[in-house]
C-alpha cells in the first residue's frame, strides 16, 4: 500500500476564544480530487490552511508525505487563497517570471500556455486585471506548480459562471489526477459534483464522513448534494 | 531565486523609498535655505535628521510585512517553496540599501551644510568661527565612514528588532508583538552588561580600527568646552575588528533564530 | 461544456452509456481513435479518472482496444458491436416489460401495443 501523502491525526485547532476545528482524522492515500464540502464557517479553509502548514494545529498531528507539516512544506504543496493574493503592482509576465525564478517546481511554459488560452493580457498590471482575470491568473500560477499536492481554498466562489467554466476546465486539463492530490473547498456543490473523486463533509469543525463519490453513488444511489443534505442536517 | 525575491521587494517598496527620498530632499533644501538666518539650530536639525536614519531600515521592514498580511499577499509569500531566511534577507538587503543611499545622501547633505557654514562665518560680522569650522569639517570627513558604521549597526539591530516583533506576533496571539517588545529590551539590556564585562572586551579588543583617544583629543583641542570633552571621551570610543565581527556574529545568529520561528512558528 | 448527469448514479456508467450510444449508431465507427482521457473530460466535464474507469470498463467488454502508446480504438470487430447492441436492447426490453407489468399490462397487451406503435410510427414516416 503507498503511505498516505497527507495524515491528520485528532486534529484541532482553537482561536483565542473560538474552536475552528475538533478532532479531525482522516488520510488521503490516493490521488484524484477531493472535495472539502460543508456550509460557510464549518471549518473548511482553517482545515486547509492547516494542511498547507499555513496554520498550526493547536492539539493532534498533520504529516505530508511522513513529514511533519510546516510553512517549508510548501515545496510539495500549492495552495491557492480564496484571498487577491497576488502581487498587484506585478504584471501578469513579471509575476510568471517571478514564480518560475522563486519556484523550482514552476513550469512557465504551462503557465504562459495558460494565460494565451484564456486571452489575458500579458503586459497589464495584476491590479488593473478584472476580478475574473484576477482569478484565472491565481488558478493558473497554481496549477502550473508540478508539486504533488494542491490546496485550493473556494476557487470558484464569488465568480460568475464563464469564469467557474474556466476554472474548472483548467483544473480538469492540468491536474494529473494519477499522480496529484488535489483538495478544493466549496460550498457550492452541485457545480463541481462530477469533478470530484471524494467527498469530505465538513460541519462545526469536525469532518463528518470521507468519501469516494462513486461509491456513494453505487453503493447509496447517492447523488453528493443528497448525501450532504442527509451528512449535514 | 534570491534575486527574484530581491527585485519583488524592490517593486514594492519604490515608492515608499521614493517618499523619503523627496521628504528628506525637502528638510535638507529647507535647512540650507535657513542657515543664513537661524545657523546653529538649523545645523542641529539636519544633523539630528541624519541620526533618525537609524530607524529607517525598522519602519520600512515592518511596513513591507505589514503591507503583506494587509493584502493578503502573505498567503502566496508564506508558501513560496524558499527558506525562510530567503524570504527574510531579501526584505533586509532592500531595506538596507535604501537606508544606505539615504545615509549617504545626508551625510553629503551635512557636508555641504557646513561648507556653506564656513562660508557663512566669514562673510558674517564678529568671532571668526572659520578655523575650527575648518577643523570641524575635517574631523567630520575623517571620521564620516565611522559615523556610516554606527548607524549602520544601529539600524540593523533595529531592523532585526522589527522581524523579530513582527514574526513573534504571528506565533503568538494575540499580544506576540508586546511580548516580543519586552523580550527584545531585556535582551538588549543582557548584551549591554554582557559587553560591558572583561571576559568581553578582552575576547573582542583585537585589531583596533580606530583609535578613540586621539579622536577624542582632536575634538576635545578644537571645539569642545572642558565639560563637554569629559562626557565626549565616554562616546568616542576605541573601535575593535574584534567588536565589528561579533556584532556581525551576533546580528548572524539572532536573523537565524528568527528564520527559525518563521519557517516553524509562525501562522498566516 | 458537459453533459448533463443524473448525480445519483454512477458516473462512469452513464459516461460508458453515452459513448456505448454513439458506438451502436456508429458515430464513432469501428477503429475509430476515441478522444484521450483528459479530452474526453473536459468535453463532457468530469474527472479524468472517471473517464479512465470508463475506458477501462469498455475495455474489459472488448468494445475498445487500448493500443500502448497511441490511445484507445473502437473495436474493428463488427460483431462485438453487435453483440453489444443485443445486450443494450435485451436490457433495455427487459426494464420495459418489467415496468409495462408494473403498471398492469399483461405480456399480450404490451405486445399488441408495442405493434400498434410501430405501425403508426412507419405510417407517419409515410
Amino acid at each position: 500500500m503507498t503511505p498516505p501523502l497527507i495524515k491528520l491525526n485528532q486534529v484541532s485547532k482553537k482561536y483565542l476564544n473560538q474552536t475552528a476545528l475538533t478532532n479531525i482524522t482522516f488520510q488521503l492515500t490516493k490521488s484524484g480530487i477531493y472535495g472539502v464540502i460543508g456550509p460557510n464557517g464549518s471549518g473548511k479553509t482553517t482545515l486547509l490552511k492547516i494542511m498547507a502548514g499555513l496554520l498550526r494545529s493547536s492539539k493532534g498531528t498533520v504529516e505530508i508525505m511522513e513529514k511533519p507539516v510546516t510553512r517549508l512544506s510548501s515545496q510539495h504543496i500549492a495552495f491557492l487563497s480564496e484571498a487577491d493574493s497576488l502581487y498587484s503592482f506585478q504584471t501578469v509576465n513579471q509575476m510568471v517570471d517571478f514564480c518560475h525564478n522563486v519556484m523550482p517546481d514552476f513550469s512557465k511554459d504551462k503557465a504562459l500556455n495558460m494565460i494565451q488560452s484564456l486571452n489575458i493580457e500579458k503586459d497589464k498590471k495584476i491590479k488593473h486585471l478584472s476580478k475574473g482575470n484576477r482569478a484565472r491568473v491565481k488558478i493558473v500560477l497554481t496549477l502550473s506548480r508540478q508539486v504533488p499536492v494542491l490546496l485550493m481554498d473556494e476557487p470558484l466562489s464569488g465568480l460568475d459562471p464563464l469564469v467557474r467554466e474556466d476554472i474548472l476546465r483548467m483544473i480538469v486539463m492540468n491536474v494529473d489526477v494519477e499522480e496529484q492530490i488535489l483538495v478544493l473547498s466549496t460550498h457550492e456543490v452541485s457545480e463541481v459534483e462530477p469533478f470530484l473523486d471524494h467527498v469530505i463533509f465538513m460541519k462545526n469543525g469536525t469532518c463528518l464522513l470521507e468519501k469516494s463519490v462513486e461509491q456513494l453513488r453505487e453503493e447509496k444511489g447517492q447523488s453528493v448534494v443528497e448525501a450532504m443534505r442527509e451528512v449535514l442536517s | 531565486m534570491w534575486l527574484a525575491l530581491v527585485k519583488k521587494e524592490w517593486q514594492e517598496s519604490t515608492f515608499r523609498f521614493l517618499v523619503c527620498l523627496a521628504l528628506l530632499t525637502i528638510v535638507y533644501v529647507f535647512i540650507y535655505t535657513m542657515m543664513a538666518t537661524a545657523t546653529p539650530l538649523v545645523v542641529f536639525i539636519g544633523v539630528v535628521v541624519v541620526l533618525l536614519h537609524v530607524f529607517y531600515l525598522f519602519l520600512t521592514l515592518l511596513a513591507s510585512l505589514i503591507k503583506e498580511w494587509k493584502e493578503h499577499t502573505s498567503h502566496l509569500w508564506m508558501n513560496l517553496p524558499v527558506p525562510g531566511w530567503k524570504l527574510l534577507s531579501a526584505k533586509v538587503a532592500i531595506g538596507f540599501s535604501q537606508f544606505m543611499i539615504l545615509i549617504i545622501y545626508g551625510m553629503v547633505a551635512v557636508d555641504i551644510m557646513l561648507q556653506k557654514l564656513i562660508n557663512l562665518s566669514f562673510a558674517g560680522s564678529g568671532i571668526d568661527y572659520t578655523e575650527s569650522l575648518n577643523i570641524g569639517l575635517n574631523l567630520y570627513r575623517e571620521l564620516s565612514p565611522w559615523i556610516v558604521l554606527m548607524i549602520s549597526q544601529g539600524a540593523l539591530q533595529l531592523g532585526l528588532a522589527a522581524l523579530f516583533i513582527f514574526v513573534f506576533s504571528k506565533v503568538i496571539r494575540p499580544f506576540g508583538w508586546l511580548i516580543a517588545i519586552i523580550i527584545t529590551f531585556a535582551a538588549n539590556h543582557l548584551l549591554s552588561a554582557v559587553k560591558n564585562t572583561e571576559g568581553y572586551q578582552t575576547i573582542t579588543q583585537w585589531v583596533p580600527l580606530l583609535d578613540g583617544q586621539q579622536v577624542h583629543e582632536k575634538v576635545a583641542i578644537h571645539l569642545l568646552q572642558p565639560v563637554e570633552a569629559e562626557l565626549n571621551e565616554q562616546i568616542i570610543q576605541t573601535i575593535y575588528l574584534g567588536q565589528v565581527v561579533a556584532e556581525v556574529l551576533f546580528i548572524l545568529v539572532v536573523f537565524w533564530m528568527i528564520t527559525w520561528l518563521f519557517d516553524q512558528k509562525a501562522e498566516l | 461544456m458537459g453533459l448533463k448527469f443524473d448525480h445519483n448514479r454512477p458516473i462512469y456508467i452513464q459516461l460508458m452509456e453515452y459513448l456505448y450510444g454513439q458506438i451502436c449508431r456508429s458515430e464513432m465507427k469501428p477503429g475509430e481513435k476515441l478522444p484521450s482521457v483528459r479530452e474526453l473530460a473536459v468535453k463532457v466535464g468530469v474527472n479524468p479518472n472517471t473517464v479512465s474507469r470508463t475506458y477501462m470498463e469498455m475495455e474489459r467488454t472488448h468494445i475498445v482496444v487500448t493500443k500502448r502508446g497511441q490511445g484507445t480504438f473502437v473495436t474493428e470487430d463488427a460483431k462485438t458491436i453487435q453483440e453489444l447492441r443485443k445486450t443494450i436492447a435485451d436490457q433495455q426490453i427487459d426494464d420495459f416489460i418489467v415496468m409495462m407489468n408494473q403498471v398492469g399490462l399483461s405480456n399480450e397487451e404490451i405486445s399488441q401495443l408495442m405493434l400498434e406503435k410501430l405501425k403508426k410510427r412507419r405510417e407517419e414516416k409515410e
